[in-house]
């Protein structure tokens, strides 16, 4: 399954509380994306809480977009990634 | 007369039993289901099935039915054993000649009244024959309405990649809840002891040689003798031990591909009724009411192929007498013995008339083999008799989806009739092989049509000759060649009405109709189509009906007369999905998905293209997968590249008209990458092909790509209105003309390449309603070159957020509903249908949590979705 990254603006700043509400909020999101067989990997924040970095793993682009709409989650861009692990090239530059 | 001792015991299948008796409640409940019940030859399939039977007693009406191991199986043929039960609501319906669809819909209708639920059973579906397998795909999809449980067997060992059984297993199994597949495990070591019993076997040794097949092992436990090599081994041994005239009965048994009678293994074998009876006391074959048979279909052809070739040759050839003394001898049958008698004279008697009667079942698989076999021994016909076989046999394989090897029959016919000098023969061969030649080379088949007219005009006008001109109407249509389209469908009008061939006639009407919409008066167009859907209307022709809707649905998209055309498709997809036209139903479908993508419904474009079953069709791919593509193109979003590529691809050698959207794609995408240079390069082949067609709106589009690469000033001749004002930088007409088809990505750069602020400002708007943002960060960027201050930056996308986790498509519908509209009327604004604006109103009260619309409204007031804000 294709990997993206997937960018979000929160204009008010993404305040996810640590608590069961905030808990209630990511099992929402990952219950949505459930139907359209999209995996939320994990996110990276900006310092000022405006923009997320998603990682996702999704069939396609459309059923990103879709499982955003499901939970009302804005999306600016999609990229296709690939995942590259400098330490995979250790051994090589033996 | 039974197997002495009776069936061995049933082990280790009462899970299965279970599982099987728990989908039958749920059919009581007025849930029908449908269970695929899989497993190698002898694992006991039919025997799970049979004690089910019996442990159900009255509680359940059983209908049975089994396909033939033909190699050419009787059309239809579990169905012809399920109407010889007088209740079971076909036995009147299953006549010579009857429509599937008739049968299947009165079998269903049956299945639908029951008081006691129904199982209906269908043995060994890997040897079905096509029309069987329409039948199972009609039956699977309407159970669930019925109080019947529907049990299909197959050897899942025996049906490979290219199995006609796949597709329908692939349609069935997946995604349907009422679907359930069980397979069928071989028996373990303990069960094989116990089938032992007191006989001192190696049970490891046991269940190595037979792998566990209940078959081989009861088989195989018959012996006196000590394990043998094979179950082949182990059949021929119990044979051997039998007399001269009871063997003789079981030979003869075994060229019967299921059963045989008793009094014609009787009379085949030469002997008395106490021989057969001897035969079933030693256990080789099976009694069954005025049938014998085998215990399995391996012991069958263990038997057969024993026996010398000569003696097998005989044997059918008696059977073949013997059948054909019958009142109303079974022609699947008869020709099922004649072929293998390798006699051309009988082969030549039956598997034409077979043939036909497969084809008029929908069979047109066994069709085609009967055909085939008639075409192999053709040696002693007439050229003119062989030149009919393998005309019939290229439709045949056509249909089938095998178009290579029917053009070559096709071309074998037309050779046959040269010399002959019956020019309309001659003239009807060509206008077939025509037809079947288009999708491989147009071009030799537009050559085909023109030598079938001038042959077929040196003899007086005919039916023969209006198909002709009709043949050539069409490829015209389709290449978009307006003027000699028109020139022959006027002929094909012409002659049918003169020699009253009201068929081609109306085919004319529908290509006249056809061809002004996509290149002429779309409202005469219009006008000419719904004739021909009124007309087949009421002669209850659904056939024409829907090949009409459809021309209707997919030239009103081509024309961009969106509310109606989408209204046609979806008129068209019911019609369809009710006559399992799936073919039509998925390019209806797809043509759905294009115009979605272009009234701006990106959301559905995609989603309604997802949904398209291509059914092997390439054009249905290239429309649904080119909207999905150029969704893409202007989202911005990853995909887009390899998308269009594939389709490019796949687009060699088919229509301009399936490939230009996806052309004015990849020119898109470049010129929204900045990549001008290459937007010319990819539009020129294109637009050029589009100036040698009358098609208004390639012209239109591929002359704008051209346009905008700087390749041309001026709009092509001929074309669509909003395109050549664009191109003549008529912006305010280009607007409004865009705004009144409803294009409203068209519309933004009509906008925003006027260049004042006003129309570039709403050009932005528009672009990022849309979220179209590369179009939208062009127009930031034209507004910042032409010194307008006060760009807006890139969308607050929060401000999207929807309330109460709405999505895009249920906020437009709420907005609509505080308007105070009904479904209709929502449906209507929206190109859906009502069905489909009540699904989303209900998921909107859910959401909100409210009871009624009025509450809805009122919620919505409170949100602050003000009113049309969708």
């Amino acid at each position: 399954m294709p990997r993206y990254i997937v960018e979000r603006t929160f204009p008010d700043g993404l305040e996810i509380p640590t608590n069961p509400d905030g808990a209630q909020v990511c099992l929402t999101v990952v219950g949505n994306n459930a139907t359209e067989q999209v995996t939320w990997v994990q996110s990276f924040v900006s310092a000022d809480k405006e923009k997320t970095f998603c990682i996702y793993d999704g069939p396609t682009p459309e059923a990103i977009r879709r499982a955003a709409g499901l939970s009302s989650l804005p999306v600016d861009s999609i990229t296709e990634v690939r995942v590259l692990d400098p330490y995979f090239y250790v051994g090589a530059a033996r | 007369m039974r197997t002495p001792g009776g069936d061995p015991p049933v082990l280790e299948r009462d899970d299965l039993l279970a599982e099987l008796r728990s989908y039958l409640d749920e059919a009581s409940e007025g849930r029908g289901m449908m269970a695929f019940v899989a497993g190698e030859a002898g694992i006991g399939k039919t025997t799970l099935v049979r004690t089910l039977r019996q442990d159900l007693g009255d509680a359940v009406k059983v209908l049975w039915g089994a396909c033939d191991p033909l190699s050419t199986p009787r059309p239809l043929s579990p169905l012809l054993d399920i109407a010889a039960d007088r209740d079971s609501g076909i036995s009147d319906v299953m006549t010579e000649g009857a429509d599937p669809y008739d049968l299947f819909g009165a079998l269903v209708a049956h299945l639908k009244s029951g008081v006691r639920p129904t199982m209906v059973v269908v043995e060994d579906l890997h040897w079905a024959d096509q029309a069987t397998l329409d039948f199972i795909r009609y039956v699977g999809r309407r159970v669930p309405e019925t109080k019947s449980l529907v049990v299909a067997t197959f050897r899942d060992d025996e049906i490979g990649p290219d199995h006609p059984l796949r597709p329908v297993l692939g349609d069935l199994a997946s995604s349907r809840d009422w679907v359930r597949r069980l397979k069928l495990p071989p028996l373990s070591e303990r069960a094989l002891e116990v089938l032992a019993g007191d006989r001192e076997v190696d049970v490891v040794d046991l269940h190595r040689i037979t792998g566990g097949n209940a078959f081989f092992v009861t088989e195989i436990l018959a012996g006196d003798e000590s394990l043998p090599a094979s179950v082949s081994d182990a059949v021929l041994a119990r044979v051997n031990r039998l007399d001269t005239d009871a063997r003789r009965v079981v030979e003869v048994t075994s060229i019967a591909p299921r059963a045989l009678e008793v009094d014609y293994a009787v009379r085949l074998a030469g002997t008395d009724l106490a021989a057969a009876e001897r035969s079933v006391h030693a256990g080789v074959v099976i009694g069954e009411g005025r049938f014998l048979r085998f215990r399995h279909e391996l012991a069958r052809s263990a038997v057969e192929e024993s026996m010398l070739p000569a003696r097998r040759i005989d044997f059918h050839r008696r059977m073949v007498d013997l059948l054909e003394d019958e009142v109303e001898p079974d022609l699947a049958r008869l020709a099922h013995h004649a072929v293998r008698t390798g006699d051309a004279y009988l082969v030549h008697r039956f598997a034409p008339k077979a043939a036909d009667q497969a084809a008029a079942r929908g069979a047109h698989r066994q069709a085609a083999e009967f055909l085939e076999a008639a075409v192999t021994h053709a040696g002693g016909v007439s050229p003119g008799v062989e030149a009919e076989l393998r005309m019939k046999l290229a439709w045949e394989l056509f249909i089938i989806n095998r178009p290579e090897v029917a053009s070559e029959h096709a071309a074998a016919a037309v050779d046959l009739h040269r010399p002959s000098g019956d020019r309309i023969a001659l003239g009807r061969a060509l206008s077939a092989r025509a037809r079947i030649d288009w999708n491989l080379s147009p071009d030799e088949a537009r050559a085909t049509i023109q030598e079938a007219i001038s042959v077929l005009l040196d003899e007086p006008p005919g039916q023969p000759l209006a198909y002709a001109y009709y043949q050539a109407a069409h490829f015209n249509m389709l290449a978009r060649n307006h003027d000699l389209a028109i020139e022959f469908c006027g002929k094909c009008i012409e002659t049918a009405e003169s020699v009253g061939a009201t068929d081609e006639r109306e085919i004319g009407v529908l290509t006249l109709g056809t061809t002004e919409l996509v290149t002429g008066d779309v409202d005469r167009g219009i006008e000419l189509l719904l004739g021909v859907i009124e007309r087949a209307r009421t002669r209850d022709d659904y056939r024409r009906r829907l090949v009409a809707l459809s021309m209707l649905g997919t030239g009103g998209g081509e024309a961009r007369r969106y509310p109606d055309a989408a209204r046609w498709l979806e008129e068209a997809i019911g019609l369809a999905r009710g006559f399992d036209e799936d073919y039509t139903a998925s390019y209806s479908t797809a043509w759905l998905a294009r115009i979605a993508f272009e009234i701006g419904d990106w959301d559905r474009a995609a989603s309604l293209a997802a949904t398209v079953d291509h059914q092997g069709a390439v054009i249905c791919r290239l429309t649904a997968d080119g909207a999905l593509a150029r969704v893409r193109v202007r989202r911005g979003d990853p995909g887009a590249v390899e998308l269009l590529e594939e389709l490019r691809h796949l687009g060699e050698g088919q229509e301009l008209q399936h490939r230009w959207p996806t052309t004015a794609g990849r020119a898109e995408l470049a010129w929204l990458r900045g990549e001008m240079a290459k937007v010319e390069a990819t539009a020129r082949p294109d637009f050029e092909r589009a100036l040698n067609t009358d098609s208004p709106w390639a012209k239109g589009e591929m002359g704008f790509w051209m346009w905008r690469a700087g390749g041309i000033d001026e709009p092509p001749e001929g074309a669509a209105e909003p395109w050549a004002r664009h191109i003549a930088g008529d912006w305010e007409a280009a607007i409004r003309a865009w705004q009144a088809l409803g294009c409203p990505y068209e519309e933004a750069m009509a906008r925003a390449d006027s260049g004042t602020e006003e129309n570039l400002r709403s050009a932005l708007d528009i672009f990022q309603r849309l979220g179209a943002r590369p179009a939208a960060d062009w127009t930031r960027q034209l507004m910042r070159e032409l010194g307008i201050e006060q760009v807006p930056p890139r969308p607050r996308e929060a401000t999207r957020v929807r309330p109460a986790m709405l999505t895009a498509r249920q906020m437009e519908v709420l907005g609509l509903v505080t308007e105070g509209l009904t479904d209709a009327e929502i449906a209507e604004r929206l190109f859906i249908s009502p069905k489909t604006a009540g699904h989303h109103v209900s998921a909107i009260l859910r959401k909100l949590g409210v009871r009624s619309r009025t509450e809805a409204a009122a919620a919505a007031l409170k949100m602050g979705i003000a009113s049309g804000s969708g």
